[in-house]
């Protein structure tokens, strides 16, 4: 077994300033990079108010929106799938993998659809969509208990049948194919202002919730049995961080689309550098969230300029190795 | 009584698990569950345990019938250990026991000092005090289920149920195991209710026995007095003979199946 040394305080202290340092990195990258260099003086004057630069409404109304979006993306997914690890026992839940951002997706895109113009409308569907999904998958992986593998099953079944809905809609909107298509890919570009004000309230909201339960989450890793010994009311407990982890998710999809691995990949690394205790690993993942999808997003502007990828495409190059290396040491 | 259990009946599956169950755990004593594979007396410890609710009939603790306790309530009174317990890997001896004291602790209080002290005080009793900051997958069996046992007693709970708790262990852990059990019950008063496979521990460490044969109870009362070759044969379906060692313990040995 290995030897771990990650439940010192002073380890955890200095894994979560490299994160925080990775998250404000990113950030500050994806503001200043891409197919216009913006100098940080320039970034520094406006927002002091005191010089306005050549730059600044690229800045203001571009890169600044879009970096946050990421980095809420990034939070939301990172968050969704720590939960969801923990609720469904297993280190291969993730908000893409079991089939609840289709849930989220199936339903955000028959809004943009039906009821074009109406995109506050789009998270609280999206919720109840991923809800659904959820639920599906539950009743599907099901029988004398929950196992692992029967959860991933079930949500690639559920994935694969909302996968059908979301192309057969695609198909008679072909008109719209191309935004379709960007957003069954997941990405930022053009995200903006109204986007970050689409997903911030349940950032806040789901995060706060996620931290809170902290502690209980912490006890359904032993086990029900034991967590029901020690006084916690296990199903209505996993059924609530459910919903907390589908609002994460549903917001995220809202916004990016089916952004994939991130919420597989991203509390993986920091369980691993930090521990299972999730008043750690909740603030860590959701540190390293934000500083994988805005060093990646940035990534997918510079690297194929002038040619921009869709984040989540590179995403999946990442994650979809990294899922199999993960398929093959735990199941 | 501290546990008083009153026509409880489990159907799983269509399958009836145990039928129509009374019966009583003595306050301030150590009774011990046994009989043969299969028999319900895991299913018998969940229930009483409050891990399982799928049963009919009534089970009180101090006369208070349990579905109607409030779960952190009935957490500080009673503690239970399943069996095939797992941990995250990362996880140390007193984090763990740390977590016993959860049914104590809420969003907005909770006592720092009287949480130090109640896991301090568990990990002495259960002697693993040593191993504080030891990674719980990194002991041995006999180690990790003391550790066990700590979380537990920082539930600081009257009755403590053990389903197997010595089970996959070597014979000296066994022993160790059962001797804090013992020991526990003289010096607190705690009242201890388990399942246990080896008959003989079950006489020598308990005041009290509970023996379960196809779903129902076959006899309880002290060991001494109803321990011997007629219910071995009925219930095990065992030949034993038995003789007193000069510690004067009767002392069953299984000789053959009885056909």
């Amino acid at each position: 077994m290995a030897d771990y040394n990650n439940h010192k305080i002073g380890w955890r202290i200095s894994i979560m300033v490299i994160f925080a340092i990775l998250a404000v990195t990113g950030f500050l990258l994806s503001i200043v990079m891409g197919s216009v260099e913006i100098p940080v003086s320039e970034i520094i004057g406006s927002i002091m108010g005191t010089s306005a630069g050549i730059h600044e409404n690229i800045f203001l109304n571009i890169r600044l929106p879009r970096t946050v979006v990421g980095a809420l993306v990034g939070i939301n997914l990172a968050l969704s799938g720590a939960i969801l690890q923990a609720i469904m026992k297993n280190p291969l839940a993730d908000p893409h993998i079991i089939g609840i951002s289709s849930g989220a997706g199936i339903a955000g895109i028959m809004v943009i659809l039906m009821f074009p113009g109406h995109e506050m409308l789009i998270t609280p569907v999206a919720f109840i969509g991923a809800m659904l999904a959820a639920v599906c998958i539950y009743i599907l992986a099901w029988k004398n208990g929950i196992r692992p593998v029967r959860i991933i099953l079930a949500g690639v079944a559920v994935s694969a049948f909302l996968g059908a809905g979301i192309s057969g809609m695609m198909i008679f909107n072909s008109d719209r194919i191309h935004n379709a298509l960007m957003w069954m890919v997941g990405g930022l570009s053009a995200r903006g202002w109204a986007h970050a004000s689409m997903i911030w309230p349940y950032s806040l909201s789901g995060g706060l919730l996620a931290f809170l339960a902290a502690g209980h989450i912490n006890i359904l890793q032993l086990g029900d049995d034991v967590a029901r010994g020690l006084g916690v009311r296990v199903e209505l407990t996993r059924v609530f961080l459910t919903a907390v982890a589908a609002i994460l998710a549903a917001s995220a999809v809202s916004v990016a689309g089916l952004l994939g691995f991130v919420g597989l990949v991203v509390p993986h690394a920091a369980r691993l550098l930090i521990g299972s205790d999730y008043r750690f690993l909740l603030p860590a993942s959701a540190l390293l969230g934000m500083a994988l999808v805005t060093i990646g997003d940035t990534m997918a502007r510079t690297v194929f300029a002038p040619i921009e990828l869709p984040v989540g495409i590179l995403m999946a190059v990442l994650g979809a190795p990294f899922f199999l290396f993960l398929l093959r040491r735990e199941l | 009584m501290a546990v008083k259990i009153q026509d409880v009946s489990v159907i799983i599956n269509n399958e009836i698990i145990l039928d129509k169950i009374s019966g009583s755990i003595p306050r301030g004593k150590v009774t011990s569950i046994i009989g043969p594979n299969g028999a319900g007396k895991s299913t018998l410890l969940r229930a009483v345990g409050g891990i399982s609710n799928n049963y009919s009939g009534h089970i009180f603790i101090d006369g208070q019938d349990i579905k109607r306790v409030k779960r952190r309530d009935f957490a500080r009174k009673l503690a239970i250990l399943p069996q095939g317990m797992q941990v995250p890997a990362d996880i140390t001896v007193k984090r763990l026991v740390d977590y016993g004291r959860f049914p104590y602790r809420s969003w907005f209080t909770g006592n720092k000092g009287e949480d130090e002290a109640a896991v301090n005080w568990a990990m002495e009793e259960t002697k693993v005090a040593h191993l504080a900051e030891r990674q719980l997958v990194s002991l041995s069996g006999g180690e990790r289920q003391r550790a066990w046992i700590a979380m537990a007693l920082a539930q600081k709970p009257e009755i403590l149920l053990l389903d197997e708790p010595t089970t996959y262990l070597d014979i000296s852990h066994q022993l160790e195991v059962m001797e804090i059990v013992s020991r526990l019950n003289k010096t607190l008063g705690l009242t201890v209710a388990m399942v246990l496979h080896d008959l003989n521990q079950a006489v020598k460490y308990s005041d009290n026995l509970m023996v379960i044969k196809d779903k129902g109870i076959y006899a309880s009362g002290n060991p001494a007095d109803i321990m011997d070759e007629q219910l071995l044969r009925e219930v095990f379906g065992v030949r034993v003979e038995s003789y007193i060692n000069n510690r004067g313990e009767k002392i069953l040995s299984p000789v053959a199946v009885v056909k």
